[in-house]
């Protein structure tokens, strides 16, 4: 590293300029199926940041000491439990989300971000620069769920956090209420590849150092 | 440096590792005994929203009210000895031992706090019994236990409306859990949901689909004594009140579902009590139109 980072680098290059969904194209498969709400977006995101700040910070205050030979697998362990810890409080204080969430907040434990921050960041740096770097890794995750999240509901339900926005088409006693037809394909999961994709177009129209070699 | 040399020793290795999963389980067990009132708590609530949802309540009517109240309000739990089909034996129950940490004291202590799940899965002493043909266990449960909760739906004029019956059985991964409401003519299904599974999101897991649930409502239960309803492959004849569409993509589970709804409204599950419940019905009409009453 030439220089050293600031926090703002630390936190908000991961959004765009180094989003871990957008450039590297990790994390995909957490994204694809928790994002048919925004709730479950939000929850997912709040999460996957929990745990990826705690992890390389955790990795980072003992990256002196952990033997090289099983350094992946005290990686695993911090993980595990943070995860372990997350599935907790969820249960506890938002058991309707975790119970949809389900088998999705055990899988954040295999969520590449999460280890790939762990292993290529906080091996190297302080506990510090490695919290940071895990929230804006977690950011950046989060930012792609909410958006994916947020044009799923809006368009699959006509509904965003539950509330109504595009008044849903159906007839109630023979009256025709609302007009808006939901587009189906939106609540599968596919159509997150699609935003996915246009996402990562945005972006590297504006960062055009992104695009790779064709 | 030296210290990169003994950082990579056995023995550093060793304490290291014993020393990460030191923090790190006691961290993860403090938080699931410190949680654990509130995950109970919660679980209580979701089993009652179940109840009422499957008897066709909908979030709306539970939002108004608050689950607990309108469940009170609602829904008379009884607990029923499965052999007999009558509610008897509850003392049997109470002076059982679940293993936890409160206590039941009275019957009324029971019929809140009853675990059917746990009793046959933990084995508890005097409240299950061993399947003596492994044939009959069609619904994949190893052991049935001898008393159930069955939950009665009143309606305003003090009559049972439905009966909502706990099912349980055998998917491709896990034993869904569920409830599954009958009509008060133990023929027509009012609702059915499951509040536990581990079966494959957007597979199997389809069995909490709304639409899905929805198909339920309205169709027959018996043909003669036999549980005729059938999750079907493929699609049901709409006018066909035995079938429903199977879940694509989740043959096992369709199957699982159909299998346990036969178990458990057949004759080793609320076989009995249907049939004592629909005598005692059509007793009381016959003195109603014969004057004596």
């Amino acid at each position: 590293m030439a220089k050293k980072a600031t926090w703002q680098e630390l936190v908000f290059d991961p959004i765009f300029k180094r989003n871990p969904i957008g450039l590297l194209v990790l994390g995909i498969c957490s994204a694809l199926a928790v994002t048919t709400r925004l709730d479950k977006s939000i929850v997912m995101s709040l999460a996957v940041i929990f745990v990826t700040a705690f992890s390389s910070a955790g990795v980072a205050l003992i990256r002196e000491r952990i033997p090289s030979s099983i350094r992946i697998i005290i990686q695993m362990t911090i993980i595990a439990s943070l995860v372990m810890l997350v599935d907790q409080f969820l249960k506890a204080f938002a058991y309707g989300l975790s119970k949809e969430l389900a088998v999705f907040v055990g899988l954040i434990i295999t969520n590449c971000i999460v280890m790939g921050r762990a292993e290529g960041f906080a091996m190297q740096n302080g506990v510090k620069e490695s919290f940071l770097d895990g929230v804006g890794n977690g950011l950046g995750y989060g930012v792609i769920l909410l958006i994916v999240g947020a044009v799923r509901e809006l368009f699959g339900s006509g509904t965003l956090l539950g509330m109504t926005i595009l008044p849903k088409k159906e007839i109630i006693d023979g009256v025709m209420h609302g007009w808006y037809e939901p587009n189906g394909m939106m609540l599968l999961s596919p159509s997150a590849f699609f935003i996915i994709g246009a996402f990562i177009w945005v972006v590297r129209t504006f960062y055009p150092e992104q695009m790779e070699e064709a | 440096m030296p210290q990169d040399n003994n950082k990579d020793s056995i023995l550093n290795t060793f304490l290291v590792a014993i020393g990460v999963c030191l923090v790190c389980s006691l961290m993860v067990s403090a938080a699931a005994i410190g949680l654990r009132d509130m995950q109970e708590k919660n679980a209580d609530k979701d089993k009652k929203k179940n109840i009422l949802l499957a008897a066709g309540f909908t979030n709306d009517d539970i939002g108004d009210k608050g689950v607990f109240e309108l469940f009170d309000a609602k829904v008379k739990p009884i607990i029923i000895n499965l052999e007999s089909g009558k509610e008897e034996g509850i003392e049997t129950i109470v002076a059982s031992d679940d293993g936890k940490a409160d206590k039941m004291k009275t019957p009324e202590d029971a019929i809140a706090m009853y675990d059917q799940i746990l009793a046959s899965q933990k084995k508890v002493e005097g409240l299950y019994t061993d399947f003596a043909d492994k044939k009959e266990d069609i619904a994949g449960i190893s052991r049935k236990e001898i008393w159930s909760h069955v939950y009665l739906i009143m309606g305003d004029d003090g009559k049972v409306q439905q009966y909502v019956f706990p099912i349980r059985g055998k998917g491709l991964w896990s034993i869904l859990k569920g409830f599954l409401a009958v009509e008060s003519d133990f023929q027509t299904i009012a609702g059915i949901t499951y509040y536990e599974h581990g079966e494959t999101p957007g597979l199997g897991g389809e069995v909490d689909n709304p639409t899905w649930k929805k198909k339920w409502i309205g169709k027959k239960v018996f043909e003669g004594n036999d549980v005729k309803i059938e999750v079907i492959k493929g699609l049901a004849e709409a006018d066909d009140p035995y079938a429903i569409d199977g879940l694509s993509g989740a043959t096992i589970t369709s199957r699982g579902v159909t299998y346990m709804i036969e178990y458990w409204l057949g004759p080793e599950g609320f076989g009995p009590f249907i049939e004592q419940r629909k005598n005692k019905k059509t007793a009381s009409t016959a003195t109603l139109t014969s004057g004596e009453g």
